[in-house]
């Protein structure tokens, strides 16, 4: 029993929750007996937030005894990345600089978190300072992958997709600069929601990279992703590249269905040096999509390969902006990966980097030249399977490559135009590995990737909620 | 060097040969290796700069990185943006 209910998603608790047929509390007990047990093994998390959640799952479940209901988030116990400042809790970044920093204010997400009324049950394992694809974290150990605990999480939000496909929490809050939910949820086997650049306030995290920056939710299926985003979502004050723009009604107008929905495939760069097995999931997804409703049109983005160098600059430029007073005080607090990539930062061109930025909006423009054949692009979420934690090889297809340039590879391009990515499960490998599918839409149209993503999701007959 | 970031740098150099056209891409090896050894001594002489001066033990894998990161960039820096302007959210308000 007691792993019955904090392994379903949200939007089948929350009516439970409502209704009163089960308690905060219980679910809370359950997220945490899990946490004990599986922390060991898995290492999710850096700080358990045992005493505070208990007190929140309380008051949730006096106030919706009391007809307080709040809505389908309240009395969910939920996990924050360590990358996020929670008032009166200790907040690392996954790091040793910020090991003892008790922030007096919350992220503005966390906030909204909290006035929808979800139970913190801890804080989340990271890659350090968000900066690597892997959670491999020196400082606070590796975060290790449910499925087969002697390979990586994925990062850099590895604990966060970890504890929700291991049914530690029910979903998670996690940031993407380079990849880092989406890169996570498709190892693990969950929904990771990168949204449009300025949809969702960044104020509160930790920036890695502010320009790439974008906070999203780890969730357990495409629905409960539509219910976080609708919590998280909204212009914000203290972040000026926060948008105004409305909030959709997500999760009501997510479930119109493909019928008639045209999707693009862009064969060039998203499916080259891509391991059989991954190709065949993904393939056979496309196939599913088609099955359903939704014709696929081939497109052809230009300028791709220059994404990695633009990633490359933008991300060390503005990293080691941020971190230059840190790595002034507290050099050999930094692993060395990490402190080498904030050194180099200091020694690349002004002109590299406003370069970058401009072919943003090249790379903007030649994705929206595509978006106007088809609504959606499909594509493999990472183009190979995890490493053992230790490793940094991997084999994409044909070739060998590192880790880094692996899992950058098929994110990077929407952090660089900010346009919104979703990665769910589209399968499992014959060896027990999930894989993921990537689905990209037009700047601030959530709605049609969600609406893409349910209707496969419920096309499936397994899907990341009964894992 | 650590091992991580000599393992990377590795990563990189393989990247930039088996990812573009042909022989173009052949030539970066070498370029690359030719350019740790002079970037490791404009980075010493950038502390005046920067302000910083950059142990000998970070010297190596930050040219290194530097090195690798400015060969790949080559792509980069022969787009056309023609008058393209950076996208940034600053506001004068």
């Amino acid at each position: 029993m007691s792993e019955v209910l904090i392994s379903r998603p949200i939007h089948q608790l929350a009516p439970l929750l409502e209704k009163r047929e089960i308690s905060p509390v219980e679910l809370f007990d359950e997220a945490i007996e899990r946490i004990h047990q599986l922390q060991p093994k898995l290492n999710s998390f850096i700080t358990i937030t045992e005493e505070d959640g208990r007190k929140a799952a309380i008051e949730a479940e006096s106030e919706i005894r009391k007809g307080q209901y709040r809505g389908p988030l309240h009395g969910i116990p939920i996990s924050i990345k360590d990358l996020f400042a929670t008032r009166g809790i200790r907040t690392t970044a996954g790091s040793k600089v910020l090991a003892e920093w008790i922030p007096d204010y919350d992220a503005t997400a966390v906030a909204r978190l909290h006035q929808a009324g979800m139970v913190l049950v801890g804080k989340t394992n990271m890659h350090e300072f968000a900066y690597g694809v892997t959670n491999d974290n020196p400082h606070y150990g590796p975060a290790r992958n449910p499925w087969d605990p002697t390979r990586v999480s994925g990062g850099s939000s590895g604990g966060s997709a970890a504890a929700v496909a291991s049914s530690q929490c029910v979903a998670s809050l996690g940031s993407d600069t380079g990849g880092s939910i989406r890169t996570p949820a498709a190892i693990c086997g969950v929904v990771g929601l990168k949204p449009t650049y300025g949809r969702v306030s960044r104020y509160g995290a930790i920036p890695l990279a502010w320009s790439l920056d974008h906070v999203g939710p780890l969730t357990k299926s495409v629905e409960d992703a539509a219910i976080m985003l609708a919590a998280i979502a909204g212009t914000d004050p203290k972040d000026p590249s926060a948008s105004s723009r409305p909030i959709a009604d997500y999760r009501k107008d997510m479930k119109g269905g493909v019928r008639g929905l045209r999707f693009g495939v862009p064969r060039q760069y998203f499916f080259e040096h891509v391991d059989p097995e991954i190709r065949k999931f993904v393939s056979a997804a496309i196939h599913r999509l088609e099955s359903i409703g939704a014709t696929s049109v081939e497109v052809d983005i230009p300028a791709l390969e220059s994404c990695a160098a633009m990633e490359a600059q933008i991300t060390l430029a503005e990293a080691t902006s941020y971190h230059e007073p840190y790595l002034k005080k507290q050099p050999n607090d930094y692993s060395a990966a990490v402190r080498t990539n904030l050194e180099a930062g200091r020694y690349l061109l002004a002109t590299d980097y406003v370069k970058s930025q401009r072919a943003r909006t090249l790379l903007q423009r030649n994705f929206n030249e595509a978006f106007e054949r088809a609504e959606v692009i499909i594509s493999p979420s990472l183009p190979a399977f995890p490493p053992l934690v230790g490793e940094v090889w991997v084999q994409s297809g044909e070739m060998r490559e590192h880790v880094i340039d692996a899992f950058l590879r098929f994110n990077i391009p929407y952090d660089l135009t900010g346009f919104p990515a979703i990665s769910l499960l589209c399968g499992f490998t014959a060896s027990g590995l999930p894989v993921g599918l990537q689905i990209a839409g037009r700047a601030f149209d959530e709605i049609t990737i969600l609406r893409v993503g349910l209707a496969y999701e419920q096309s499936t007959s397994w899907n990341a909620a009964s894992s | 060097m650590p091992t991580n970031v000599l393992v990377r740098l590795m990563s990189r150099r393989k990247w930039i040969q088996r990812s573009g056209v042909g022989t173009a891409n052949l030539l970066f090896t070498p370029t690359l290796l030719a350019q740790e050894q002079p970037l490791e001594v404009t980075i010493r002489s950038m502390a005046t700069l920067t302000g910083t001066e950059l142990g000998n033990s970070w010297l190596q894998p930050t040219a290194g990185l530097v090195g690798t990161i400015v060969a790949y960039s080559q792509p980069l820096r022969a787009l056309d943006l023609g008058s393209i302007e950076p996208a940034t959210y600053f506001k004068a308000d």
